[in-house]
């Protein structure tokens, strides 16, 4: 498989799954966009865009651990180490989640240590905090990033996975534009912002109990 | 008084079709008719909507809840769902699913509750009809005429005459609360293609059936469906006298809410009549009246309304009142007008004779003997069975 | 606005709401049936299949009413086994599913077998069957061509094919082994429908199994035996006389002991070819099946085909009609004193549909034949037919009446089926039963089912029926039968069954044009193109 082949076939695959990587990633998307500060197009764009570098981050180190073990990393990772890897995926979005509700919905952005006291800068909000929760949500495995991780094996090169895994991106980016229309719904409801504030405590507290907690201490 | 006769009239017919000849004429289908036409004719010619209207809903509910869980033991034997029941798809489709499964059926074609499609007074098709002609007519209305597990709140709202807990100072949060409950309900089923209401927060689970108790995780759903019944079906009306599940965390009603623009029927409020006395806020179990409702001279109570008459009943000033959706855009300045508004005899001959809140009552009423009357009298039926049995047995 | 003019607009507003809103709640109840498959047509509802076990990659359809083996095999004497018990009908494959919500093991892939009947009340409830699906996997490498447990159905498996993992499945429990024996993990088997459907979950969480997920075809090897707990695999013995440890019907030692063979041959041609003299075991032959669904696959309609056989079926229909008509004519004229000709009056009155006639004459036939069910059938089927435009409340009393007579009807010949396959019935008695059935099979079709909910029991009823023809020799009668009660399954949400019946008249009516059609009397052929016409829409011819 060449590497132009290799991205032709990322990126059709991103096409034909995109909708479904979308539907994992909304959730904990859409309340980050529309609960807090100003919510126009430019924050939307700059908030997504951050969200999906954290999950590119994501998979381009898993693309490149799985180039570099090889085929060995076959006969250990399996659906059951998948939905695990799942599960922590959840719970590290949970807590991004809720401590960007502290800082960023509650302004608690102050700390003090001893005599030291830290600020956490108000930008961070449309920057950081996406993309930690795009950090995050990379982690959940879906069968198309499964098949992504086979041919980043396949290709045994950190570069090529790493491609590979830029090509998959850009095949889902069709199915965030919808995203872009929220402002225009936001901006006409004001209770719509402290709808969105709730749903993110809502999803937070969902993932870390029902979709984190839970299946990591009694499921297999 | 013509109209009222009239409307009782017709409204007998209809409930001896729909309830007393589907019912085969049994014993039951006619106590249960009589006590349809009794509420109608008692709403009619006292007036008074929401209290009869609650006896209504409230001995329904109950009914079907003896029912279901009856025929629940006749075709299953148990009140657990089995794994058999997800793969065979048979399990019972609820109307509080439809808000969650509209946006993964317009992406994926597909529905994501195992549900029989066709062919069942529950299947998914069969819903989605119900919920259709509801939304066109009544609209949030339903929670208060044809909701069976509305009724067991209400029942239990109604139960106190003063309330511990006034909630009113909340009630905005709380309309917000409730709408982000169905955005969160919404986002997950989309993210895990299933309903997670239905899975872990449904606290009606308790009255109709739920997952076996075969290991920890659905013993902790259990526990989370149980408290959430007791805490916001029982406990939590009966303090605040308001339908809090309803309110709250019911993705269905939050639904209707913002279809309820698409009915026929709204409440509207007379602002040049109404003296800010506050009662309307105080007794409404949906928390769809504020102190800027009122102040800002909205004319409507706010978008959680659901047509319950409690408001309606219980202003002083009968500056309350149901109306024609349609009549809206004919109206001036004063959005809560009569239409037909001044001194004209012939004016007010036909302001009585086309009053608004009897029509409405009629369809909402007919809805609700619709939906109540094959199961309310199989309800009936098991427990005369049950009583006369147990008086037998104890006899011998 | 001018007051006059506000006054009317209001009237109309209001009487135009309440009558839309009241009309529009009502019709939608009375008319639910009919709106609710117009609107599945529209939205073609699915359920997403991961919840229900996966897309279906395939189903197999087998052959009804061929669990005799070799050819001679009979079920034991034992009353846990009903009839029909063992009789695999259809067999399908579903697609891997990978985290599945609701689901104990989100890791799995379902296969699922359905039978003929369910348990019968002595049953044990699960324990009468013991089912071996061998799967042979292509380029896995060398597998096994011996069964699971030495000589315990006594077959061997195609050369070129050989198992690599097999299922055992013996009432609640489910093991997979691999092609040395090796016991690989535990399965999870379901039944639905009192035994009818057996669900089979082979969890994918071993390393071994997930290969599942990248095979495109597998060919797999059904085996359905009698249970026996103390035999080896589970596998209940046969012997030339059947008896409470043993099936019957064996023709040496070496008769395969599998009552049922999933095929797309002969089945007993391939359990019939052991050898005696050198001892060769029976060969069987698996089934090939893909474990994706092919997309792209869509039936054919011929519509060329199918419209020159509606132009001979319109031909043959109006020539019956004719002469059904000129005989009416003819009776009418020559009167009907004799009772012969009268009940052939009342009956060509109610096929040519003259029901005012058919009334009269049913009544006066009733009194004087009062205990025939045939009059009592057509009385209810009259009385329900008036319900046909009526106002709705009369409607409902109509069909309520018509139910009466019909449940009567049908009563009164309780107990034919049984004794027309044991022979101690004769045929007049077979008819009369097979008429109370089809009279009330064919009300319970047309009356709307969110009202009445007789569709189920009108596929029942038309099941009876067919197998009440097929004991009278009438293949297409049977298959007409069996296309009538898929309509009411139909109807009834039940599509799965809908759609075994219908591939099992397509079946019937398959082997009837491969018979020939030579000697169909006219009355056959009609019926005969009725039925290609339907089953060519459905691609099922």
């Amino acid at each position: 498989m060449t590497l132009i082949s290799g991205m032709i076939e990322s990126l059709l695959l991103g096409l034909s799954t995109g909708l479904f990587c979308a539907m994992y990633c909304v959730p904990p998307l859409v309340p980050m966009l529309c609960g807090r500060g100003e919510v126009t197009v430019r924050t939307t764009v700059t908030r997504t865009l951050w969200f999906l570098a954290g999950r590119f981050t994501t998979y381009a180190i898993m693309g490149a651990l799985f180039a570099r073990a090889g085929l060995i990393v076959s006969s250990f990772f399996d659906p059951v180490l998948a939905s695990k890897l799942s599960v922590f995926g959840y719970i590290a979005c949970a807590l991004v989640l809720i401590a960007d509700y502290r800082l960023f919905i509650q302004g608690k952005r102050t700390f003090r240590c001893g005599r030291c006291t830290a600020a956490v800068p108000s930008s961070a909000g449309d920057s950081a905090s996406p993309f930690a929760a795009g950090l995050s949500v990379g982690l959940h495995i879906c069968p198309a990033f499964w098949t992504m991780l086979f041919l980043c094996l396949q290709s045994g090169s950190v570069l090529s996975s790493t491609a590979f895994f830029a090509a998959f991106l850009v095949g889902t980016l069709p199915f965030f534009l919808p995203v872009l229309g929220l402002p225009f719904v936001v901006n006409r409801v004001a209770l719509l912002r402290r709808v969105a504030q709730f749903a993110q405590l809502l999803v937070a507290g969902y993932f870390l109990i029902f979709a984190g907690l839970i299946p990591l201490f009694f499921y297999q | 008084m013509a109209v009222k006769s009239l409307l009782t009239a017709l409204m007998t017919l209809l409930v001896y079709f729909f309830t007393i000849s589907l019912g085969n004429g049994s014993v039951y289908s006619w106590i249960y008719g009589l006590f349809l036409i009794g509420i109608f004719a008692a709403i009619m010619y006292t007036g008074k909507v929401h209290t009869y209207r609650r006896v209504f809903q409230f001995v329904f509910a109950l009914l079907f809840t003896v029912a279901f869980i009856g025929n629940l033991y006749d075709e299953r034997g148990s009140m657990a769902m089995t794994a058999n029941t997800f793969t065979e798809s048979e399990v019972p489709f609820c109307h509080l699913v439809i808000p969650l499964v509209f946006i993964p059926y317009v992406l994926t074609q597909t529905v994501v509750f195992p549900a029989r499609i066709l062919g069942h007074y529950a299947s998914i098709i069969s819903l989605l009809v119900i919920w259709f002609v509801a939304t066109i007519t009544i609209g949030r209305g339903w929670c208060s005429w044809a909701c069976f597990y509305g009724g067991i709140e209400d029942g239990f709202s109604g139960m106190r005459k003063k309330p511990l807990v006034k909630t009113v100072a909340k009630n905005r949060e709380i309309r917000a609360f409730h709408f982000a409950v169905l955005v969160f309900l919404i986002l997950m089923t989309l993210a895990f293609m299933s309903s997670i209401y239905c899975q872990w927060f449904c606290p009606f689970k308790l009255i109709t059936e739920f997952p076996q108790l075969v290991d920890i995780p659905t013993l902790i759903g259990t526990f989370v469906f149980m408290s959430l019944f007791f805490l916001m079906v029982v406990i939590l009306p009966l303090l605040t006298k308001k339908r809090t599940q309803c309110s709250m965390l019911c993705p269905f009603g939050a639904m209707q809410s913002l279809l309820d623009k698409m009915s026929m029927y709204r409440v509207v409020i007379d602002t040049e009549r109404c003296t800010g006395c506050m009662k309307c806020a105080e007794v409404c179990p949906f928390f769809a009246i504020d102190r800027e409702t009122i102040l800002e001279n909205k004319g409507h109570p706010e978008i959680t309304c659901a047509k319950c008459g409690a408001c309606v009943d219980v202003c002083p000033q009968q500056a309350i009142r149901f109306d024609f959706s349609l009549t809206k855009h004919f109206r001036e300045k004063n959005p809560g007008k009569a239409f037909l508004d001044g001194p004209g005899r012939l004016t007010k001959i036909l302001r009585e004779f086309i009053e608004p809140k009897y029509f409405f009552v009629f369809s909402a009423f007919t809805f609700g003997v619709v939906i109540s009357s094959g199961l309310a009298v199989n309800g009936l039926q098991r427990i005369a069975e049950a009583l006369i049995s147990a008086f037998n047995l104890g006899g011998m | 606005m001018t007051v006059g003019k506000k006054r009317c607009l209001y009237i109309a507003l209001a009487l135009g709401t309440f009558l839309v809103s009241t009309a529009t709640i009502f019709s939608s109840f009375y008319f639910s049936g009919s709106l609710q498959r117009m609107v599945n047509s529209v939205l073609k509802l699915e359920i997403y299949p991961p919840l229900i076990g996966g897309p279906v990659a395939h189903t197999v359809y087998d052959p009804m009413k061929d669990d005799t083996g070799c050819g001679t095999l009979v079920y034991p004497a034992n009353r846990q086994f009903a009839e029909g018990n063992l009789d695999l009908v259809s067999y399908t494959v579903r697609e891997p599913v990978f985290q599945a919500p609701w689901q104990d093991v989100p890791e799995f892939w379902q296969l699922e077998l359905e039978f003929r009947t369910g348990f019968c009340e002595h049953s044990d409830t699960v324990r009468n069957r013991t089912i071996y699906i061998y799967l042979h996997i292509p380029g896995f490498g060398e597998g096994s061509l011996e069964t699971l447990y030495e000589r315990s159905e006594l077959v061997s498996f195609d050369p070129g094919y050989p198992w690599h993992f097999a299922l055992a499945v013996t009432g609640d429990n489910g093991v997979i082994y691999n092609r040395d024996g090796d016991r690989v993990d535990v399965l999870n088997v379901l039944y639905s429908n009192n035994g009818k459907k057996v669900f089979v979950k082979v969890p994918l969480t071993k390393k071994e199994l997930q290969r599942f997920y990248t095979i495109d075809l597998i060919r797999h090897y059904v085996l359905v035996a009698a249970h026996s707990p103390l035999d080896t695999g589970g596998v209940l013995p046969v012997a030339k006389r059947k008896t409470r440890t043993a099936g019957g019907g064996a023709r040496s030692r070496l008769t395969p002991r599998v009552y049922d063979l999933l095929s797309e041959g002969n089945q007993s041609d391939m359990l019939s070819s052991w050898n005696d003299s050198t001892f060769e075991l029976a060969r069987i032959e698996p089934v090939e099946i893909p474990m994706r669904k092919n997309r792209d696959a869509a039936f054919v309609v011929d519509h060329e085909k199918i419209e020159a056989l509606e132009a001979e079926r319109n031909t043959i229909a109006e020539k019956l009609r004719t002469e059904k008509k000129n005989r009416l004519d003819e009776l009418r004229r020559n009167g009907t004193g004799a009772l012969n000709d009268m009940k052939e009056l009342a009956q060509l009155a109610f096929d040519l549909g003259d029901v005012i006639l058919a009334e009269k004459l049913v009544e006066e036939l009733r009194v004087l034949e009062p205990e025939n069910p045939v009059w009592i059938a057509y009385t209810g089927s009259l009385e329900s037919m008036k319900g046909d435009g009526a106002p709705v409340v009369a409607a409902i009393e109509a069909v309520q009446t018509g139910y009466r007579y019909l449940d009567d009807a049908v009563a009164r010949t309780d107990g034919t089926l049984e004794k027309a396959e044991n022979g101690s019935i004769d045929q007049a008695a077979i008819d009369q039963r097979t008429t109370a059935l089809m009279n009330r099979a064919g009300t319970s079709k047309s009356v709307p089912n969110e009202v009445f909910i007789k569709a189920l029991q009108g596929a029942h009823d038309y099941l009876e029926a067919a197998e009440l023809f097929r004991l009278s020799g009438s293949e297409l009668a049977s298959a007409s039968c069996y296309l009538d009660a898929a309509e009411c399954f139909a109807l009834d949400g039940q599509t799965g069954e809908a759609a075994l019946w219908k591939r099992e008249a397509a079946r019937l009516v398959s082997d009837c044009l491969a018979s020939g059609t030579e000697n169909l009397g006219e009355a056959d052929n009609l019926l005969l193109l009725d039925l290609q016409i339907a089953l060519m829409r459905e691609g099922l011819l």
